[in-house]
């Protein structure tokens, strides 16, 4: 990898690693347990890397965006999160804040007779 | 194959605090076992695909590291260097003392051969810079442990323009290498009053070569007095501390400077002037060697001595003092 590659690609990096707790959150209105949400977030095209996603969870958690339980009921017991009260609040509040830096940006970035 | 998913699983754990880790170590198992189902959708995972799921899961460290959400130190970045600073001060002044106390003891007491003497300086060397290294770390680690505020500067309050440091004036910069030279004849100070004030004297030669000391203070009467001198040196190792922090003159420190010179002052007159402090043999000796004639006191003449030493101690504090405290209301 080129130089060049190799920055454009820790930029993107970074771009991503602040939304991912949105996309994250988005896809908990209903339970979910890790390695199902990495393949949901897979099939809409957005992945994020499992070592990255699990520690993400219990962050969410610990900081009470997310509610989780374990279900023991299968032969695999498994931690299910979904989103808390406090949780939606800041997940709608997120979308509005997402909305607006996404339609400032594509206006600069089109604007100016860019490229 | 799944003794390596333990292993890994483990990595992981034993990075972490131990109040969260059954449970996520409990979680992670799931989560491989969910990974490993999907890579391999019928039959018993290979090696291989154990390696492959591990690997999306990424060195056990880094992983660790996101799960504690903040990376651990021993000593971390914002204490490292004063903690460098320390350990180089304290170091070079052990040095300098033991290096010391073992000269003047070679002269009092010389050891067998040069091999005793080698090894018992490089032995004491070794030991003392070894305990002393240990000790700073040690209380570094506890300040980073404990989440301790190291510099001068509030870190939770809101920082505001008007916080900045003033640029330095050249009148107000104390030197750092003049607290440093202080701090270490503070240091030999205390270790010589503390542990071999008794060499502390006139040393004489009889005809068969062998010396002998006698000694200026009387140990009993040095004895009862030595916390003042103590108390006093340890003042001045807190000044000089604060110089080296602070690095200016300030309002403030010109009047902790101003105060600790006072208590020093009177610490020195009590202790200089306390009962029994002085050896009646070192006086003998001087009327003996014919020095002081016979038929003058030489007690007398010694406290003429101590009121000198006591005037040019007052001076020296007082212009001490009063340049500082001169110099930060000035610029």
């Amino acid at each position: 990898m080129s130089e060049a590659d190799e920055l454009l690609n820790s930029i993107v990096m970074e771009m991503r690693r602040g939304v991912v707790i949105l996309g994250v959150l988005s896809r908990l209105s209903e339970s979910e347990y890790g390695y199902s949400l990495v393949q949901t977030l897979e099939k809409e095209n957005f992945p994020v890397e499992p070592g990255t996603l699990y520690p993400l969870l219990r962050r969410l958690e610990k900081q009470g965006l997310l509610d989780s339980s374990w279900d023991t009921s299968e032969n695999r017991p498994r931690k299910y999160y979904r989103l808390s009260d406090k949780g939606k609040r800041i997940y709608e509040e997120l979308i509005i804040e997402w909305q607006k830096i996404s339609g400032s940006i594509s206006a600069l970035v089109k604007g100016e007779g860019g490229i | 194959m799944l003794e390596m998913v333990e292993r890994y699983i483990y990595a992981v754990t034993k990075r972490l605090p131990e109040k969260q880790r059954n449970d996520i170590e409990k979680e992670l198992r799931s989560l491989i076992e969910d990974m490993l189902s999907g890579q391999v959708k019928n039959g018993t995972p290979t090696v291989r695909d154990v390696e492959a799921v591990l690997l999306g899961l990424g060195d056990p460290a880094q992983l660790a590291d996101r799960y504690r959400a903040k990376k651990s130190y021993l000593i971390g970045p914002e204490n490292y260097d004063t903690y460098i600073l320390v350990l180089k001060i304290v170091l070079a002044a052990v040095a300098f003392g033991i290096t010391l106390a073992m000269t003047i003891s070679y002269f009092v007491e010389p050891p067998q051969g040069i091999f005793e003497l080698f090894a018992g300086y490089f032995g004491a060397l070794f030991g003392a810079l070894l305990q002393v290294f240990a000790w700073v770390t040690v209380i570094f680690a506890i300040i980073e442990n404990r989440n301790l505020p190291i510099s001068g500067e509030f870190k939770n309050e809101e920082w505001r323009p008007a916080d900045l440091p003033e640029l330095p004036d050249r009148n107000l910069m104390i030197k750092p290498l003049e607290s440093i030279i202080g701090l270490l004849f503070a240091v030999i100070a205390v270790i010589i009053f503390n542990t071999a004030e008794h060499l502390i004297g006139i040393y004489s030669f009889t005809a068969d070569e062998t010396m002998s000391v006698i000694p200026l203070f009387n140990h009993e009467g040095f004895r009862s007095l030595l916390p003042l001198l103590n108390i006093m040196l340890a003042l001045g190792i807190i000044k000089e501390s604060l110089k080296l922090v602070i690095r200016k003159w300030t309002k403030g420190l010109a009047m902790i400077n101003l105060v600790f010179n006072v208590l020093s002052f009177g610490l020195f007159v009590i202790f200089i002037r306390g009962d029994g402090l002085w050896n009646d043999a070192f006086f003998a000796f001087w009327v003996e060697a014919g020095l002081i004639p016979a038929d003058a006191d030489p007690l007398l003449l010694w406290g003429k001595v101590i009121t000198g030493l006591i005037a040019v101690t007052a001076l020296g504090f007082l212009i001490d003092s009063a340049v500082n405290l001169y110099k930060s209301y000035r610029y």
